[in-house]
This record gives structure tokens, sequence and C-alpha cells, in this order.
């Protein structure tokens, strides 16, 4: 598997140091419950998910999540983050096929 | 400390998922981490007691525009100070073969308590969002869906 | 035109020789007879400066119509009686309606053939015009606001062949301010902002959002959410509220990339911000989300004024109180427009008055602009539209719960050609009615099943699935909880029978399931056909030759059969009321 499309959306868009925002990681995954036919082959089409995302603030770990498989194809993760000042928020993920990517932004707060 | 009661919770999760009840048997097919709410619940929580609190929030529709992507939102009412903080919102699609959907351990860096995703319903159901404190309480909301192929225009 | 003592008489006589109809006992007309003008028509007890005029549901009735309200009407126990489940003698009731008058004509199904012959039809942008001119002229243009809730480019031939352009002329026409939509969306997102661009209306929704999550819209507005008019030297604030369940009533690919939804957080935030930041004197919610669901979202949200609903096609006479906060609704087709007065002095609203005004289009005179605006958007389609295709022995109609006449004639036209076992025919609330001994014109066709996705499917279906789609259904339809409802009526069934019990429990309702006369076997694969809906997707072994659109098959089948001749005995029997039009508290059992 290449490098799937991903992103990482913060709102609002202009920020300040001390102000809470929203980081939303947005993944291009099947997120396969193992439970869906293959219509052409019949055959079950094996779970494919994300098990774990890991939220990060300069190499810092803010936020943990364990995922299963009955999130939607294609998920978003939000959540809340209070910005201490400059810097990179990393996002990552690991699916149960041990297949693992990672995404990042800048943080630049206006004052 | 985080780390701790999040690994608690994957082994807990893990024995349980061997087990399965007569009635999910019945049910709709069954995936690979099949789990049931009353089971999923209880691996997170040990014994103790589920408040239903209207500190936790969630937003999600009243019918589902599509079964396979719902929008939940859940927010909790909660400082989010190194003392007193939302340490995780679980959410469960609680008929689903797997009920569970996501474990996210939250810290005061959050600043606000607050998950959102999209996650798939097979059928009409609730959603329950499951949250613990920093002081180890246990607190949950839950909202019905209903997810129908279609209506009448 | 004023209705005579002798008329009186003809009508009563027509009355003797009028088919049951399957509400409650038939009304008797009372001892006074309405004498109706123009000039009451128009009485109005005027009040303050501000005028706002409300029209919902027209679905691109240009012309006037006849257009026969519903002889069922049936919901969740707890709801019945209650404005939006009000039809026949039970509406009558309620709001006080004097038998075989101008408003018992236009607001029930009851004495309708005979009342039709009196006073002709309704609606039609010419006469609507007329009501809005003389408005504009009593109160002066400035202090008038149009406001639309939707279901206006989408109904008929004339809309469906210039992809809703006829219509948005049509309200250009008409003047009207601002509008939300749902029926809109099913000539596409890119039609829709086509459309829009040719409107002199604003378009607003504040539940409209957009949901790929790679797209710069995710989660952002797709039009404004509200807007702020000054009339009459006050700020009025208005939110609008699309059709909460667009993507699942209609196909989904029309509007792929945007999400509906009711969304009352964000609502709740907008009205807020009207009141604390744009200090406006009046916060309007102008809505599509149905008269019951508009009652719920009263309860849940603080600070709006009015709700001027629609979808649900209710015509209510009065307005109802919900939390400090007024909804009215005005009924569909272009039957009516509701003139809302608003008293505000000092930021303050002091009072209001309110109409349903009906445009008895034999009465009020058409507008000359108006008359030849219709002409002209007519003109290229009228040969296809004019044709009659033959004559119906009885009343042709759509509404009621479980079964109406012109949906029979559909799902017969369509088991005729497809050959099934079963047709399935949308439950939706717009339509046409066509007079037993008059012709239906292909036009009348279109009125029923104009659509932009007309294609009649037909497929295999387990018994099993029939039996729970069929309970999924009823569930939408009769759920206790207006917000779990979805404002329309059961799906129209050819080819099957069934028992309801609407207070039994999601997905035990229906028994007494019969198919082609027979018991219902949940292991058979029965053959079905329909349309207007997404079953196909439910199905398998899907017949591609067949798939034909749904109103050639009906205009087909009515030139084979010339005279067309639709019984009103319905085919579901319910268990829990004892007749279409119930009222608080009354059981029994009634065939419908």
């Amino acid at each position: 598997m290449g490098k799937r499309k991903s992103l990482i959306k913060i709102k609002p868009k202009k920020y300040k140091t001390g102000e809470i925002v929203k980081v939303s990681f947005m993944v291009m995954h099947p997120m396969d419950t193992g439970m869906r036919k293959n219509k052409k082959t019949g055959k079950i089409v094996p779970a494919h998910y994300i098990n774990e995302v890991k939220f990060m603030f300069n190499g810092k770990v803010f936020t943990t999540m364990k995922t299963w498989e009955s999130l939607s194809t294609n998920p978003v993760f939000t959540v809340n983050f209070k910005v201490p000042g400059k810097g990179k928020i990393t996002v990552s993920y690991t699916d149960n096929t041990g297949e693992s990517q990672e995404k990042s932004k800048k943080i630049k707060p206006k004052g | 400390m985080q780390r701790r009661s999040f690994l608690r919770g994957l082994g807990l999760v893990a024995v349980a998922s061997t087990v399965s009840t007569p009635t999910m048997l019945l049910a709709a097919p069954k995936g690979p981490n099949e789990l049931n709410i009353d089971l999923a619940v209880k691996a997170i929580t040990g014994a103790k007691a589920v408040v239903k609190s209207e500190k936790v929030h969630m937003k999600a529709p009243e019918i589902a525009e599509n079964g396979a992507v719902v929008p939940v939102t859940v927010t909790v009412d909660s400082p989010m100070t190194d003392d007193d903080y939302i340490k995780a919102i679980h959410i469960f699609a609680t008929k689903n073969s797997n009920v569970r959907c996501a474990d996210v351990m939250l810290t005061p860096m959050n600043g606000i308590a607050m998950f959102a995703t999209r996650v798939k319903l097979g059928k009409s159901q609730e959603i329950m969002a499951l949250v613990e404190t920093s002081k180890g309480e246990f607190l949950s909301t839950s909202q019905s869906v209903k997810v129908t192929i279609g209506g009448c225009g | 035109m004023d209705i005579s003592r002798r008329d009186f008489m003809q009508i009563a006589a027509a009355l003797g020789l009028v088919t049951v109809t399957n509400g409650c006992a038939s009304a008797v007309p009372g001892k006074s007879i309405s004498k109706v003008s123009a000039k009451d028509i128009y009485g109005f007890n005027a009040t303050g400066k501000l005028t706002l005029l409300h029209m919902c549901d027209i679905h691109a009735h240009i012309k006037p119509l006849y257009w026969r309200e519903p002889s069922t009407l049936i919901s969740a126990p707890n709801l019945v009686g209650t404005p939006g489940f009000l039809c026949g003698e039970a509406f009558s009731k309620h709001y006080g309606l004097e038998p075989s008058s101008l408003d018992a004509y236009f607001d029930t199904h009851v004495d309708f053939e005979a009342l039709a012959k009196k006073f002709g039809k309704m609606g039609g942008i010419a006469h609507m015009k007329t009501v809005v001119n003389t408005i504009k002229a009593e109160r002066g243009d400035e202090n008038v606001l149009f406001l639309d809730s939707g279901d206006t480019w989408q109904g008929t031939g004339v809309a469906l062949k210039t992809r809703g352009e006829a219509i948005v002329k049509a309200q250009n026409y008409l003047g009207v301010d601002v509008m939300v939509g749902h029926w809109e969306f099913t000539y596409g997102k890119e039609r829709v902002l086509e459309l829009i661009e040719m409107l002199d209306a604003k378009f607003i929704s504040q539940n409209v959002v957009g949901d790929d999550p790679f797209e710069d819209e995710y989660e952002e507005l797709i039009f404004e959410p509200y807007t702020i008019e000054e009339r009459a030297g006050a700020k009025i604030g208005i939110i609008g509220q699309s059709f909460p369940f667009t993507s699942t009533a209609n196909p989904k690919e029309f509007t792929e990339g945007w999400s509906f939804g009711l969304r009352l957080d964000t609502l709740q935030e907008y009205v807020d911000e009207l009141r604390n930041e744009h200090k406006v004197d009046c916060v309007v919610v102008l809505s599509h989300d149905g008269f019951s669901v508009d009652q719920e979202v009263a309860k849940k949200i603080n600070g709006i004024d009015f709700i001027l609903s629609g979808h649900t096609h209710d015509p209510s006479p009065q307005p109802i109180i919900i939390n400090d906060t007024v909804i009215m609704i005005a009924g569909s087709h272009g039957k009516f427009i509701g003139r809302l007065d608003i008293d505000i002095k000092d930021h303050k609203i002091k009072g209001y008055e309110y109409k349903l005004i009906p445009i008895a289009s034999n009465i009020i005179p058409a507008d000359p602009k108006g008359v030849k605006l219709v002409n002209d958007l007519y003109a290229p389609f009228n040969k296809e539209l004019n044709e009659v295709l033959g004559k119906t022995k009885n009343t042709l109609y759509k509404r009621d719960t479980f079964f109406s006449t012109f949906d029979q004639l559909i799902n017969d036209a369509i088991m005729d050609e497809m050959k099934c076992d079963i047709s399935f025919t949308p439950g939706y609330r717009w339509g046409t009615t066509v007079l037993g001994g008059d012709n239906i014109l292909m036009d009348n066709v279109y009125e029923m099943c104009g659509i932009t996705y007309p294609n009649v499917y037909t497929f295999e279906l387990k018994g099993a699935r029939i039996a729970q789609l069929l309970e999924d259904i009823a569930d939408n339809v009769f759920n206790a909880n207006p917000l779990y409802q979805q404002g329309g009526d059961m799906s129209r069934l050819g080819g099957v029978t069934y028992d309801i019990t609407v207070s039994a429990k999601a997905g035990e309702r229906i028994t007494k399931l019969m198919i082609g006369g027979k018991p219902i076997d949940l292991k058979k694969t029965y053959i079905v056909s329909s349309w207007g809906g997404n079953l196909q997707n439910a199905g398998e072994n899907l017949q591609k030759d067949k798939i034909r659109a749904v109103y050639d098959v009906t205009r087909d089948y009515i030139k084979r059969q010339k005279v067309v001749n639709v019984s009103n005995k319905g085919n579901v029997t319910l268990l829990d009321y004892d007749c279409g039009c119930p009222v608080k508290g009354k059981r029994g059992h009634a065939t419908l």
C-alpha cells in the first residue's frame, strides 16, 4: 500500500496562543469490517481497519485512540487542542495489518 | 497513568471478545471482534457503576442520512485541568456486532473534552458514550439513531 | 361570486350522489350558507405595519388545479387529534368550519366533488399575485416580506421539462423574497446552484453543510444560514431550515457531499446570534421541517417568534403556540397564502394577526401578466401536456395515509406492464386531483409522478425483506416521536393487503400481510416493481430491460384503458382506529 491520502484540518483557521482549536485528522482508509462480501467474487473481504491513532504536538502525545471497524470508511477523528505556542501537530495511525503512516501540520498562532 | 488505563482496557477487551452470548449468535453476521455492549462496558469499568449524566453531551442525527457514515460528537463539561479532567471518551454502537467504535484517551492539553467521528451503524440503534473522569467516575449518555432504507419524500 | 341559497340547494342535491369516502361519517350541511366574495377572502383585521406573506409546497402548480385534502391521516396515538394529524370531520370540528363552506372545501375532503363543481379550481400564480398585489397596495410595498418554505420548483410537467426554471420565473413574478428547499434538490446540486443564480429571492439554510472530509466546505455551510431584512422600520431575522431528511427521502446522488439534518444546536446558536449580536426585532424560522417536527423544534429551541413551516401540506387555519413560538403552515399546491401581520413597537412584538387566505381562483380575479407568463411558460409543451389520455369514472386523488385512487391507478399500470407480484409507489404528498367524469391529460400524469428519477425498477426481494421494509416504512410514518418521522405517508402497494396496528411497537405493526391474495411466504422470492425510492438497492436480479419512466408506463396504461375505473376501496385494514380521520381517544377498526 502506498501512501494513503490524509489531511489535518485546524479550525478556526486563525488562532492565538492559549486558544482552543479543533484538530481533525481524515484519511482515505477502507475500514473493512470483515463482514462484507466482495460482490464479484462472493468472498468475504478481510477486516482492515485503523486500530490506533495518536495526536502529538512537538513529539508529545496529547490524545491516543484505540479504534475499531465500526468507524466509517475514510474516517475522521476530531479533538480539541489548547495551543501552547508555535510548533507542529503530528497525527499517526496504525491499522490491523500493521500499516502505519503519519501526517503533520504546522501550528502558527497569530499573537 | 494515561497509558496504564489504556492497556487495562485492552487486556480485558481481548479476553471478553472470545465470549459471545446466544442472542448475539442469532443476530446479524459476526465480525472478527464481535462484542456486545454489556461486556464492552464491563471491560472498561470493571464492576464500577456508570451514571447517566447531563455533563455528557452527544450530537448525532435522529435519522441517519447514511447508516455507513453517521457523524457523532461527544462533549463533556470539564475544566480539563491537571487535577480535574476527562481521561477517556468511549463510543459504542450498541447493536453492531462489535459495539466498540473508539476509545479516546484525552489529556488536559486538549483544553475541552470533545471527540467527533463518523461511525457505521448496521441498523437503528442507540449510540452510547461512556466517559471516565480523572477521579475515576464513569458517566454516560446515549442517543437513538434511526437507520432507514428510505422514506417517502 | 356569492353563493346563493339556490346554489346551496344544488350542492345539497349533488351530495346525495357523492360516493362515500373513507373518512368518518359524512358531514351534514349546516343551516346557514357561507356567502363568499373576494372581499371576504381578503377580509383581515390588520395590525401593526409589517406583513409577512407565506407560501409552502406549491409543487410547481403555476396553474389552478383541483386538490382534495386527505380523507385519512393516521398517526401514533399520542399525536391523534393534534394539528398536523387532523383531517376531514375531525379537522372541521377542531377549527369550527362550516360544512360546505369555501373553507371546508379548501381544508377537507368532505363532499369534495360537489363543492369542486360549486367553487371550482384552486391556486395558480396569476390569482396568488392578485392577493399579493392587493395586500401590498394596502400595506405598502416596503412593509411586506414574502417567504417561501420550499417544495416550489418541482411537481409538474412544465417544471420537469425546464428543470425548474419555469418555476423560478414564477417566483420572481410573485415577488418571493426568501426561500428554503427540499424537492428543489432533486434537480441535483449543480442545477440548484444555477437556479439560485436566476432566482431573485435569497435561498437560505442553516442545516445544509458539506460532508466530504477532503473538501474545503467540510462541515461548512453551503448556503447563508439566515438573512436580516428590514421592513416597516423593523429588523427581521429569518433563519432557513431546508428539509432535514432530503438525503434519505430522495436519492443521495443528487446531494452527494452535502449533509442535511435538523441541526438544532446550530439553530439555537443562530437564534441567539440574531438576538444578541444583530439585535433583530423579530426572529422567524422559515422551515421545511414539517408541521409536527416544527412543534418539537419550538419545544427545544428558545427565542423563535414565528416558524413558517412547510413539507407536511397541512392547511392550518389557526397558528399554534408552543414555548412562546407561533407556528403556521400554509397548505400546499398554491391553494393558500398565509398573511401574518406583526405589530412591532420599541423593538418588541406587541401582537400579531394571521389568516390563511384561500386562493379561490373562480372568485379572485387573475392578474393578466400572470396569465400571460403561464401561457408563455407552457407554450413549448402544450402539445404533449394537453394530450387527452383517457377519462376517469371516479375521482382520482393523491394523499391519504395508505391508499389513494391515483396511486392505485399508477400501481395498476405498473403491475399490468411489469407483470410483478408487488408494486411500490411512494407516499409523498404532492400530486393532483382529477374529478370523476373528467379527462385525464398527460399534464395530470406529470403532476402525479413528474420526478427527476422516474424509473420503474423490477427486481427480486425475499418475503422476509419485504415484511421488514414495510415495518421500516411504517415506523417512518407512525413513530410516536415526530423527530423520527419523515413527514410522508405509507408507500402505496399494488398486489398487497395487510392489517396494521399503528400503536404497536416498531417492527410489530403489520399483520396478515397477503401477496396476491395469499399469506406472505417469508422464504419465497417475489418480483417487485418500485419507483421513486431506493428499494431496488435492496433487491437482486434487476430486470434491466424493463426499466422505464413511471409517467410513460402510466400514460400507456391509461391510453389502453380509455376509461379508468379505480375503486376507492383501500387495501389496508386499520386495527386500532375506527376511521381515517380519528379524534383523540377514539379506537376501532377501519378499512382504508
